[in-house]
C-alpha cells in the first residue's frame, strides 16, 4: 500500500509538469446495458512517456479460488504479485503470448513477483481449478482505466492533446483494434468516448463443488 | 326318436327351429357384438401402443442421442483438459502433423474415427484424416456456435456422404484458445443398436442441399429403405399427425424425430413399428375369438337341439295321444320323458284321457244298452249285424237272426201291472241269454220283442237254436205265488239266402215270427211266399179302409132255428166283401190281417152299426129277428165298446135284447178280468151275450159263470161228426148239460144234415145253424127267406 502511494504522488509529481484532463469513457454492450471490466487505453499521438524508472508493483489475489480483481490492467514493465489468500494451493500459469509463465504450486505470496513487459492481454488460469480465469491487461500507454459495473470509467491525468483511444473486454467478439478511435483532451480538459461493444459469452469451466462445504457441485 | 325325426322337429315355423334359430342369432349377435369390439378395441390399442411406443422410443432415442453426446464430449475433455495439451495447443509450439497424430490417437481411444483441432477463427488447424483440409474453413460453424454458448457441442453431420455423431469441445487455457471436434460414424449398426433398446425400427435421414432425403443409416429391410425418403418428400409428411407410413405391402406407424435443424442438412430419425408385426398377437387373438364363436355357435345349435327334443317330443306324443283320442282309441297312455312341467301335463293329458274314456264307455252303454235288461239294444243289435253281415260278405259265411216276442205280454202287463211286466222281461232275457249263451248275441229290440244273432248258421242250425229256446221257455216263469206260462214266437232269418242287408234281414226275421204267431206255431223259417203274403196283407189294409168307405163291406145273414119246430130264431151277421176286381173275398182272408192290424177296431163297431140299422129297418117291416155280432178279442181290450153299442141302438130305438154280441173264447181269455167287467156292462145295458165256438179254447168254468152269459155255441167241429162220433156226443150233451144248469140256452154251429139235427134234438139243444137250413143271405133275400117261413121270430129259451 505503502507503494502504491508512492507511485501516486509520484505521478501526481510527473503530470503537473503540464495542463491535464480527464477521458470519461462508457461502455455499453450490444443490449445497452453497462459493460464492467472492461479495459480503456488512451495512446497519446505525441508518443508515449517513457516508463517509469521503477517498475510498478502490482497484485492479483487469489480469494475464493477466483482472481481477484478478474480484470487487472498493468502498464508494461510493471511486477505483479500473485498473493493466495485461500488456505489451498494454486498453481497460476498462461500460455498467452504477452507472457507465458508458471508459478508452481505455492500457499500465501509467491517469493518473487512476475514481470510483464509485452503489452497484451495475459489470460491467466489456475492447473488446478479449471474455471479460475483472470485477465492481466498490459497496456504500453500509461493513461488507462477500467470500467466499474455502471460501465463507466475515467482516465484521469491525462496532459491535452491527442489521442487514440480503445476498449477491450475479454468477451468481446470484435478486434481491440477496430475499437480505436482518436479524440482530444483539451480546452476544459475533459474528453468522453462512449463505445458499444458486441459481447460473446463466456465460456467457462463450471466450479467445482468446495471440498470444505461439501457442495453437490 | 331316430336322428331324422329330431331333425324333422326343426322344420320352419316349428317351435325347435324358432328356438334354435333365436339363441342362434343371439348367440351369433353377441359374439359379432363382442368381435367387433374387441376388434375395434385391440385396433385402438395396438394403435395407441404403438403411438406410446413411438414416444417412449422417441424419449430413448433422444436420451441415447445425448448420452452418446455426453459420453463422446466427456472423452474428448479429458484430452482438452491435459495441461500439456493446452500448452502446446495455446503455445502452438507443436507442428500440425503431431497434433494430428495426437488427436488421431486419442479419437481411437474414445472410438471416433473424426478428430480435428480448430482455430478459434474456425480454419482446421489439424485433422486426423490427413493434412489436405488443414487451413480450410470448419464446415460445421453452427456447431461451434452452439459450443460457445453451451460450452461444448454435439449434433449429427454428414460429411462425405457418411453420418457422424460429430462433438466439439473447446481447448481452454483457460478461455478457449482452439477447439477439439471428434466425430463417431453413425451407421446401420448404430441403428441397430437404437432398435434393440427402443424396439423401433430407426431410420436416420438426412436431408441433400439438393433437396432429396438421403437415408444414412436404417435397420429396415434394405428393399424397403429407398421408400423411405420419397415418403418424407411428401407434403405434410413431417407433420407430427401423419403417423402412417406404407413400406412396400406393410404399414408402417412413423415417428420423424428431427436431429438436427440447425445446418444446412437437417437430418431427422424416422422412427417406425410395423402395424402388421404390432397387431399380430390381436389377429392371433382375433382368431381365436373366431373359433370360440364357431365352437360356441356349435354347442348353441346342439344344445338347442336337445333343448328342442326335450320340448318338441313330449308335445308331439301328446299330440299323438290326443289324435289317438280323436279316431276314438283311448287305450294308450301317453308316456312322456322331460321336463318336470312336460312330465306334469302329460300326467294330467293321461288323467283326461281316462276320464274321456270311462265317460265315452258310459255314454256308449247308455246309448247301447236296455237299461231294463242289461241287454244291448235295438241299436246296439244293429250295429252287431252290421258288423257280421260285413264279415260274412267278406269271409263267404252266413248269419242267422232271431226275433221273437212274448205272447200275450200285453196281457201280462194289463192285468198284473207293469213292474212285474218289467220282472217278467227281466227273467225272459236271462233266461235267453243262458240259452244263446253267446255272449251279446241276445238284445232286447223293444216292448216284448227280442232278437238273438247267430254268426256262422245257416236256417236249419238257426231252426234248431230256435227249437231250443222255445223249449227252455216251457218251464213257466216263477213269479210270487202264480208260475206264469209265458211262450214265444220266433221267427229266423238268414244272410244271405233271405236278404241281403240288416234291415232286410230284421224285415224278414219279422214277418217270420208274425207268420209263426198267425199260424201258431213256435218256430218259422222265412220264406218268399211270406213276403208275398205280408205285402198283399199291407194292400189289403188301404183297400179295406176304401172299401168301409164305398160299400164294398156287407153283412150277410145266417139264420139261427129252433131244433124243436124249426122257427127262426135270430141271425148272425156275418161280413162279406166283394172286390170290384177279386170279386168276393172270404173274411178269414182279411178278418186276422184286420184282427193283426188292429183295423178290427175300425169294423167292428161299422158292424155293430149296420147290424143294428138293419134289425131296425127289419122290425120296422114287421119283421122281429135278434142279430148276433161277432166280437174279437181286441175289441174287448179297446174301450168304448158299450158306447158303441148304445149308441147304435139308441139311434134305431132298438130295443137291446134283439142284438146278441157273440164272444170267442180265446177273445175271453186274452184278458178275462177285463172281458168279465165289459161283459156285465154290456149285459147291463140289456144285450144278449153269446159264447162263440164253445169247445175250442181253454175255457175256465169258472169264468163262464161270471160272465153273465145267455147263450152257448158249440163249435162246429163238434157237430160234424156228432152222428157217428159218440165222444163228440158226450161232449155236446156235457155242454148242453151244463149250459142249460147255468140257465144259458144251446147253439150249433155247422149243422149241415137231418141227420144232425136229430141227434141235436136228442141231446136237448136248443137252436142250430148251418146250410141245412140256409146259408148266410143278403139282407134282402133272408127277409123273403124269414117270410117264407111264415113263422114268427120268437126266443128258443
Amino acid at each position: 500500500m505503502r507503494i502504491l502511494q508512492v507511485l501516486a504522488i509520484a505521478a501526481l509529481a510527473a503530470a503537473g509538469a503540464a495542463r491535464a484532463g480527464t477521458i470519461d469513457v462508457r461502455i455499453v454492450d450490444g443490449h445497452g446495458a453497462p459493460v464492467a471490466d472492461a479495459v480503456v487505453v488512451a495512446v497519446p499521438a505525441a508518443g508515449l512517456p517513457p516508463l517509469p524508472a521503477r517498475p510498478r508493483v502490482e497484485i492479483v489475489d487469489q480469494v475464493d479460488k477466483e482472481f481477484v480483481p478478474r480484470v487487472k490492467p498493468i502498464l508494461r514493465g510493471s511486477l505483479v504479485q500473485f498473493p493466495n489468500k485461500d488456505n489451498i494451493r494454486h498453481q497460476v500459469y498462461s500460455f498467452s503470448p504477452a507472457k507465458n509463465f508458471e508459478l508452481p504450486l505455492y500457499a500465501g505470496t509467491p517469493a518473487s513477483p512476475v514481470t510483464f513487459d509485452k503489452p497484451g492481454v495475459v489470460t491467466l488460469g489456475c492447473n488446478i481449478h479449471d474455471w479460475m480465469v483472470g485477465y492481466i491487461y498490459v497496456a504500453e500507454s500509461p493513461y488507462f482505466a477500467k470500467t466499474g459495473a455502471d460501465g463507466k470509467a475515467t482516465i484521469a491525468n491525462v496532459p491535452d492533446g491527442a489521442y487514440t483511444v480503445r476498449a477491450w473486454h475479454p468477451q468481446m467478439s470484435a478486434d481491440e483494434s477496430q475499437t480505436a478511435r482518436r479524440l482530444t483532451v483539451g480546452g476544459d480538459g475533459r474528453a468522453a468516448a462512449d463505445w458499444s461493444l458486441a459481447l460473446k459469452p463466456e465460456i467457462r469451466i463450471p466450479r467445482a463443488p468446495d471440498a470444505d462445504t461439501g457442495g453437490p457441485y | 326318436m331316430t336322428e331324422r325325426s329330431a331333425w324333422s322337429s326343426l322344420r320352419a315355423g316349428s317351435l325347435g327351429t324358432r328356438i334354435l334359430v333365436f339363441f342362434s342369432a343371439l348367440l351369433a349377435s353377441i359374439l359379432g357384438v363382442s368381435l367387433a369390439v374387441v376388434d375395434t378395441i385391440n385396433a385402438r390399442g395396438a394403435h395407441a401402443q404403438i403411438k406410446q411406443e413411438l414416444a417412449v422410443g422417441e424419449k430413448v432415442f433422444r436420451r441415447l442421442v445425448d448420452q452418446r453426446n455426453r459420453q463422446l464430449a466427456q472423452a474428448a475433455e479429458i484430452l482438452t483438459r491435459d495441461y500439456a495439451f493446452r500448452n502446446a495447443v495455446a503455445m502452438r509450439n507443436l507442428d500440425a502433423g503431431t497434433v494430428a497424430s495426437l488427436l488421431g490417437n486419442h479419437g481411437s481411444r474414445i472410438g471416433a474415427s473424426v478428430a480435428e483441432l480448430v482455430s478459434p477463427e474456425r480454419r482446421l488447424i489439424a485433422d486426423n484424416r490427413g493434412v489436405a483440409r488443414v487451413g480450410e474453413p470448419f464446415p460445421f460453424g453452427w456447431l461451434l456456435d452452439q459450443a460457445e454458448v453451451d460450452g461444448r457441442a454435439a449434433g449429427i453431420v454428414v460429411q462425405d456422404g457418411r453420418a457422424y455423431q460429430m462433438v466439439a469441445v473447446p481447448v481452454l487455457a483457460p478461455t478457449p484458445v482452439a477447439w477439439a471436434v471428434f466425430g463417431i460414424v453413425v451407421d446401420d449398426a448404430t441403428a441397430r443398436e437404437l432398435q434393440s433398446l427402443s424396439g423401433l425400427d430407426v431410420s436416420l435421414m438426412a436431408h441433400a442441399p439438393g433437396g432429396a432425403w438421403t437415408m444414412v443409416a436404417s435397420t429396415l429391410d434394405p428393399a424397403l429403405r429407398a421408400q423411405v425418403g420419397s415418403a418424407l418428400a411428401a407434403p405434410h409428411a413431417l407433420d407430427p399427425q401423419n403417423a402412417d407410413m406404407m413400406l412396400g405391402d406393410a404399414q408402417y406407424e412413423t415417428l420423424v424425430v428431427s436431429l438436427e435443424d440447425n445446418g444446412a442438412t437437417p437430418v431427422v430419425a424416422v422412427l417406425q413399428r410395423s402395424l402388421d408385426e404390432a397387431l399380430a398377437p390381436f389377429r392371433r387373438l382375433h382368431a381365436i375369438l373366431i373359433v370360440l364363436l364357431l365352437v360356441g355357435l356349435g354347442l348353441a345349435v346342439a344344445g338347442s337341439v336337445v333343448i328342442v327334443r326335450g320340448v318338441t317330443r313330449p308335445v308331439r306324443a301328446l299330440g299323438a295321444m290326443t289324435q289317438r283320442i280323436e279316431e276314438g282309441d283311448y287305450s294308450v297312455p301317453v308316456a312322456v320323458e322331460g321336463a318336470d312341467e312336460l312330465r306334469e301335463l302329460a300326467r294330467r293329458f293321461d288323467l283326461m284321457r281316462e276320464g274321456i274314456a270311462a265317460r265315452q264307455a258310459e255314454i256308449l252303454r247308455l246309448a247301447y244298452r236296455d237299461s231294463l235288461t242289461g241287454l244291448p239294444n235295438r241299436t246296439r243289435f244293429r250295429q252287431w249285424l252290421d258288423e257280421a253281415l260285413a264279415a260274412a260278405r267278406s269271409g263267404g259265411g252266413s248269419v242267422s237272426l232271431l226275433t221273437m216276442n212274448l205272447q200275450r205280454f200285453r196281457h201280462v202287463n194289463e192285468t198284473l201291472g207293469h213292474a212285474v211286466g218289467d220282472d217278467v222281461l227281466r227273467r225272459v232275457s236271462r233266461r235267453l241269454a243262458e240259452v244263446v249263451r253267446v255272449e251279446d248275441a241276445a238284445a232286447r229290440l223293444g216292448g216284448d220283442e227280442f232278437g238273438v244273432r247267430l254268426d256262422g248258421a245257416d236256417p236249419e242250425t238257426a231252426a234248431r237254436v230256435a227249437e231250443r229256446i222255445v223249449q227252455a221257455f216251457e218251464a213257466p216263469i216263477a213269479l210270487g205265488p202264480q208260475p206264469l206260462d209265458m211262450r214265444l214266437a220266433v221267427g229266423v232269418a238268414t244272410f244271405p239266402q233271405h236278404a241281403e242287408d240288416t234291415e232286410g234281414l230284421l224285415r224278414c226275421a219279422d214277418a217270420a215270427m208274425h207268420a209263426a204267431k198267425e199260424a201258431k206255431l213256435d218256430v218259422m223259417v222265412y220264406d218268399a211266399s211270406l213276403r208275398e203274403r205280408r205285402e198283399q196283407s199291407l194292400s189289403l189294409l188301404s183297400e179295406l179302409k176304401r172299401a168301409m168307405e164305398t160299400g164294398e163291406l156287407r153283412l150277410a145273414y145266417q139264420p139261427k132255428v129252433a131244433v124243436r119246430g124249426g122257427a127262426p130264431v135270430g141271425a148272425e151277421a156275418l161280413i162279406r166283401w166283394v172286390h170290384p176286381e177279386r170279386g168276393r173275398i172270404a173274411p178269414d182272408q182279411f178278418i186276422p190281417f184286420a184282427e193283426q192290424t188292429g183295423f178290427i177296431r175300425t169294423v167292428t163297431p161299422w158292424v155293430i152299426r149296420a147290424a143294428v140299422a138293419q134289425c131296425a129297418r127289419w122290425r120296422d117291416g114287421g119283421l122281429q129277428v135278434p142279430v148276433s155280432v161277432n166280437i174279437s178279442a181286441q175289441d174287448l181290450l179297446a174301450p168304448g165298446l158299450v158306447e158303441v153299442v148304445t149308441g147304435a141302438l139308441s139311434r134305431h130305438e132298438l130295443p137291446a135284447a134283439l142284438l146278441c154280441l157273440e164272444i170267442t173264447e180265446t177273445g175271453v181269455m186274452a184278458d178275462p178280468p177285463r172281458a168279465v167287467e165289459l161283459l156285465a156292462g154290456l149285459h147291463a145295458v140289456g144285450v144278449r151275450l153269446s159264447m162263440d165256438d164253445f169247445g175250442t179254447g181253454y175255457s175256465s168254468l169258472a169264468y163262464i159263470k161270471q160272465l153273465r152269459l145267455n147263450e152257448l155255441k158249440i163249435d162246429r167241429s163238434f157237430v160234424g161228426n156228432i152222428v157217428d162220433d159218440s165222444k163228440d156226443r158226450a161232449i155236446v150233451l156235457s155242454a148242453v148239460e151244463l149250459a142249460h144248469n147255468l140257465g144259458l140256452s144251446v147253439v150249433a154251429e155247422g149243422v149241415e144234415s137231418q141227420a144232425v139235427l136229430e141227434v141235436l134234438r136228442s141231446l136237448g139243444c136248443d137252436a142250430a145253424q148251418g146250410y141245412l137250413f140256409s146259408p148266410a143271405l143278403e139282407a134282402e133275400p133272408f127277409a123273403d127267406w124269414l117270410r117264407a117261413q111264415q113263422v114268427p121270430a120268437a126266443a128258443s129259451a
